[in-house]
């Protein structure tokens, strides 16, 4: 009996702690993805005849767009017609162009985003197809796109 | 009703086979993911994306299917299209693309929104479009 708890003791000793260590891993993936935050909206003002309204003549909108990959293109639209105007509103015609890193762009440009928070203006001009806009309020929307 | 039954069960088995697309985090950004792609056995595919809004006031948002070249898909079905949406909330949106017979579609979804409604003259609707992928399996 001794020789077998004295046998029992000596294999307590022996046993490890810890018989196995396996490494654990993880993996993480993070999409590529755009976002836009239009900060703050513009204002078109009227030229001398108010035959044009402009953001040149008013303020342009501000925007921060940020992507976290270079495989995104941005572009700005021109509206397609007012969402509010006054009675007697001309046709009018619109054009809209951006600016970002130093670089304007127009309606046809495509360019890259950088892959970082970048600012960008938003400059529109709505020009009436004859005579002038009469008084009132205007609103519309230019459309910046930032496509994968 | 049977068609219907049959075309709701269609976007379930390709909505399940579109889990691959779902995204670990959709906070703060204007739609995730916003690239896919989707394999079917069905006559359509499924995917889910998820708008976002970064502002602290409340927006609405529309999401539009369109081709390659950014012609508005008129089968494709959004669910739900138009909305609105808390600020610094995410909310899943189901888009179901039919194949119309081809073995393949390619389409953009986008997210559109005007964060600043009837408050400005040069107002900036902010559109952001992800590009996916959808292939017929048999």
């Amino acid at each position: 009996m001794k020789k077998l708890l004295a046998s029992m003791a000596v294999a307590a000793v022996l046993a490890p702690a810890s018989a196995f260590a396996e490494d654990v891993p993880f993996t993480a993936t993070v999409a590529s993805t755009c976002g836009i935050v239009v900060n703050t909206a513009g204002t078109l003002g009227p030229n001398g005849d108010a035959s044009v309204l402009s953001s040149a003549n008013g303020t342009a909108a501000a925007a921060t767009v940020t992507a976290n990959a270079l495989n995104f293109t941005l572009s700005v639209g021109a509206p397609s017609g007012w969402v509010t105007s006054p009675t007697g509103t001309p046709t009018t015609s619109f054009d809209a162009a951006m600016t970002f890193g130093g670089t304007t762009y127009s309606t046809s440009d495509t360019p890259s985003v950088p892959a970082t928070a970048t600012p960008v203006s938003v400059d529109m001009s709505a020009t009436a197809a004859s005579g002038s806009f009469p008084n009132g309020s205007y609103s519309t929307n230019a459309t910046l796109t930032c496509s994968s | 009703m049977i068609k219907k039954t049959t075309y709701f069960l269609s976007a379930i088995v390709a909505g399940s086979l579109a889990m691959t697309l779902l995204p670990s985090e959709a906070a703060a950004q204007s739609m995730s993911p916003m690239r896919g792609k989707v394999n079917s056995f069905t006559d359509s595919f499924a995917l889910k994306v998820y708008p976002a809004n970064p502002y602290d006031h409340r927006i609405r948002i529309e999401v539009k299917v369109y081709d390659q070249d950014f012609r508005p898909l008129s089968d494709a079905r959004v669910s739900p299209s138009n909305f609105t949406l808390a600020g610094q909330f995410a909310r899943p949106v189901t888009v179901t693309v039919p194949f119309n017979g081809d073995k393949a579609r390619r389409v953009r979804i986008c997210t559109e929104s005007v964060p600043f409604p009837g408050q400005a003259q040069n107002n900036v609707k902010a559109q952001v479009c992800g590009k996916f992928i959808g292939e017929r399996v048999n």
